[in-house]
């Protein structure tokens, strides 16, 4: 009776899910977050459902089969908006329709959750076979002899060996890993062997580039006809502050992080700006109070012919302010000023996205009440300018020049402040 | 007479670290909300959240150093345990009033610093290592502050018996006669369970840190005994810093208990509200600012205890 | 009885969640090596995490060794110092000048960097 009674307890507790993102998928990505029932954790040691996002290439079997095998038992998986790449026998196969929101999702998980603790649904086995990843052979018949100074591997893989450090040339042990496509402060599908020293990176080689992003079709509108530039400006805060939750999350600021979700929510249908305007200056207010816009000064500089490469608002945090929107005449009208800060480091970035965001909130409230219009041949977006030859291109192998000598926390920070995803046209249409 | 002293104030010591523990978690969790502006948490919540993770299977990783991993979350729930066992709940009911309380919590923060850094260790594993070496850094440098700070309120109280500084506080808390004294200890505080800013042992960028390859009942142990840290810590800064069990109308143990949740409120809160610091910015920070401001802080004590 | 409680009290606290800990691992599927793995996102580590990294804050280990000297003659400091007056207060007040010169140098030799 206790056990039913704690198995009763236990199933009303929210489903804690570690999501895999696959492509197309940081719309849903950013939903999942808004969804009450779920818990996303930042390790699959913590969460009971794995949940695939959007498709994953084939090339990335082998990391999902891992990170499954990594949660604990009572375990499932789920496969929202992506093609099933494994399944298990006697076992109903969760693959969520496209047509499936956040509402059926949340349900559908805690329904799984459930049946994973009475029993009634099995545990998924093991992907990958049950063998030690580096047995310590030895060469003699108890294990004795063999190459390296324990004369095998003791403790289940290599040694770390000595290299030169960076910052004086002192040889200690360095440790390489590679940091898998399914890390979340990283932006998804990004592989990158790692090389550091204490906590100080050595080296950063990008294996496998993230998954390029899609934007909304407005842009590409505007491009050819005019829109309605309190669409336009919604969406490129959408697209900003998707960034900034982002970036807020890493700073441990889940709060703050799920008010920039919930606004970025209310700016997909034009019925929901006026909220999304009075809950934007909550957020500001909050941001500017907590010394959010203090922190990152001297860390992620990049030079100014990286942040040209950038665009958009990378390239204005340096101090290059060419925003196509100048001189536009309906923006003029709007009272449109270009902002940009000189530093072109991670605390210049984050002072300009967020005065970018209060900047395009502010032109959607006025545009709303004088309906203008806007088309050009050049269209600012968060990735960098956008034409009608030429998408924002995938800028990571900046990356391996400019996280050598960073500290992890920081790295992964000014990883978080660059738009480095390459932009794609629209396949089909999201759901 | 083994019942009043010894067993009673266990008793005593292990429920107020569960229901705190419990009662910081509900207050995290609606402070969450309250700043997300969405959501809801209810005060089940936290129990729901605990039965889950005991139903899970617990992991262990590659050749692990398996004792150090047992015995940290357990080593670290008793250094809570005997940090709380030296505050006084009323004028006659102190678990352990030795005469020098003060030293034994500083020992107690030096040996969570260890502790905590064990518990990375012993994972063998990358990411939890990285976060354990993390901490050292924090652990060393908040160490000072707590100390000039503690040693400030022991002046006018002529002890370093924690119940004396709590008599000490009849006239005035020592949180009017020394102000710099408490922020610097809550920040310390916040250090010492590395919580919300100074999270530099279970970081999101790290995922999750120390804790990355923990899962189900180690992870609840793991987590609880960090609540039970910050709660015996609340319950010094209370008694230190706000009067302790002093108050008009009301019993001792109920005014502790409200000062208590009143110091938790505000860490907590502060906690969700800013944004974490790296350990370079926090290195310099400890020892270029708050060491400078513990110094301040009492030469100011000294003053006035001369006075 | 003091120290009776104060030392009962993390014996028995830490007894029992180790006990905890223990009954709570019996009734465990033991972990198969593909769950053992390290977290790193879906990569793979190199090496074994333990190794020889330089702990780079040594110099301010250093420099809190000397103040935690400096902390152990406070204590008994402390009990005695509104008794001893202006004197006591005047001693203290050099030991700790002296010891935040050391401050300053380290400030000044980068010290508190993470480098």
């Amino acid at each position: 009776m206790a056990v039913g009674l704690a198995q009763a307890m236990a199933k009303r507790a929210p489903v804690a899910v570690f999501a895999a993102v696959g492509r197309d998928s940081d719309a849903l990505f950013a939903q999942l977050l808004l969804v009450p029932e779920v818990e996303l954790v930042t390790s699959p040691r913590q969460a009971s459902i794995l949940l695939v996002v959007g498709n994953i290439p084939r090339t990335f079997v082998e990391q999902l089969e891992t990170v499954h095998d990594q949660l604990p038992h009572p375990r499932g998986t789920v496969w929202w908006h992506a093609t099933p790449l494994f399944s298990f026998r006697d076992q109903a196969l969760e693959a969520v329709a496209t047509t499936a929101q956040q509402a059926a999702l949340g349900q559908l998980l805690r329904e799984i959750q459930a049946r994973l603790l009475s029993g009634t649904r099995e545990s998924e086995p093991d992907l990958k076979s049950d063998v030690p990843p580096a047995p310590w052979p030895g060469k003699g018949d108890h294990g004795q002899g063999g190459e390296g100074m324990m004369g095998g591997m003791p403790y289940g893989r290599p040694m770390a060996m000595m290299g030169p450090d960076l910052r004086d040339g002192l040889q200690l042990d360095e440790w390489s890993f590679s940091v898998g496509p399914f890390y979340h402060a990283l932006p998804p599908g990004l592989v990158a062997h790692v090389t550091l020293q204490g906590d100080v990176i050595q080296q950063w080689k990008i294996h496998s580039k993230p998954y390029p992003r899609s934007l909304r079709s407005v842009f590409m509108e505007a491009l050819v006809a005019p829109v309605a530039i309190a669409e336009l400006e919604a969406a490129r805060a959408h697209d900003h502050l998707l960034l900034l939750a982002r970036m807020l999350q890493l700073e441990e600021l889940e709060s703050l992080g799920y008010r920039a979700l919930a606004l970025a929510a209310q700016l997909i249908s034009p019925s929901t700006y006026e909220e999304a305007i009075k809950s934007g200056a909550v957020l500001f207010r909050l941001l500017r109070v907590n010394g959010f816009l203090f922190l990152g000064g001297g860390i992620g500089r990049i030079s100014a012919r990286q942040a040209m490469d950038f665009g958009g608002f990378v390239a204005r945090a340096l101090g290059a302010s060419e925003d196509f929107r100048n001189g536009n005449d309906a923006y003029r009208k709007l009272g449109f000023a270009p902002v940009c800060q000189q530093a072109g480091d991670l605390q210049a970035r984050r002072i300009q996205l967020v005065a970018e965001i209060e900047q395009s909130l502010m032109l959607m409230r006025k545009a709303r009440q004088s309906g203008s219009l806007f088309t050009a041949d050049r269209i600012e977006t968060l990735y960098g300018p956008l034409t009608a030859d030429q998408m924002p291109l995938d800028k990571s192998d900046l990356l391996e020049s400019l996280l050598a000598g960073h500290e992890w926390g920081d790295a992964v920070a000014v990883i978080g402040s660059l738009p480095i995803v390459a932009v794609v046209e629209q396949k089909e249409s999201a759901a | 007479m083994i019942w009043t002293e010894l067993a009673a104030p266990l008793l005593v010591i292990l429920c107020t670290l569960l229901v705190g523990s419990y009662l910081l978690e509900y207050i995290h969790g609606k402070a969450g909300t309250w700043l997300a502006g969405g959501g809801s948490y209810g005060f089940l919540m936290v129990f729901h959240r605990v039965t889950f993770k005991l139903h899970q299977q617990r992991i262990s990783t590659e050749h692990p150093d398996s004792l150090n991993r047992l015995l940290a979350p357990a080593l670290l729930l008793g250094l809570a345990a005997m940090g709380l066992s030296v505050v006084p709940w009323s004028r006659n009911f102190v678990p352990a009033d030795i005469a020098t309380g003060i030293v034994l919590w500083g020992a107690v923060e030096v040996l969570a610093t260890v502790v905590i850094f064990l518990y990375g260790w012993s994972a063998n594993a990358h990411f939890p290592l990285l976060a354990g070496y993390r901490y050292v850094s924090l652990g060393l440098s908040y160490m000072l502050v707590s100390m000039f700070v503690l040693i400030g309120v022991a002046l006018p109280a002529e002890s370093l018996r924690i119940s004396a500084v709590v008599e000490s506080q009849r006239e005035v808390w020592n949180i009017i006669r020394q102000p710099l004294g408490l922020p610097l200890f809550l920040i310390v505080g916040l250090g010492l369970t590395f919580w919300g800013p100074l999270n530099f042992a279970s970081p999101k960028e790290l995922a999750s840190g120390v804790s990355s390859d923990t899962s189900g009942p180690a992870y609840v142990m793991w987590e609880l005994a960090r609540r039970s840290m910050l709660v015996a810590f609340a319950f010094i800064a209370a008694s230190a810093f706000l009067g302790g069990w002093l108050g008009p109308v009301l019993p001792g143990p109920v005014w502790l208990i409200l000062k208590t949740t009143a110091v938790l409120t505000v860490l907590l809160v502060v906690g969700r509200l800013l944004p974490k610091i790296s350990p370079d910015g926090f290195l310099t920070l400890a020892w270029v600012i708050l060491l400078p401001l513990a110094f301040v802080d009492l030469i100011w004590a000294g003053v006035l205890a001369l006075w | 009885m003091d120290l009776v409680v104060l030392l009962v009290t993390p014996l028995f606290t830490s007894l029992l969640a180790l006990a905890i800990l223990l009954l709570s691992g019996r009734r465990n599927p033991g972990s198969s090596w593909p769950q053992r793995q390290p977290f790193l996102g879906g990569g793979s580590p190199d090496t074994h995490a333990w190794n020889r990294f330089h702990v780079r804050y040594y110099p301010m280990a250093l420099l809190l060794i000397a103040f935690e000297m400096e902390m152990m003659f406070m204590y008994p400091w402390a009990a005695v110092y509104v008794a001893e007056g202006i004197k006591a207060m005047a001693e203290m007040g050099m030991f700790l000048g002296i010891l935040s010169t050391g401050i300053l140098y380290a400030w000044r030799e980068g010290v508190f960097k993470w480098q």
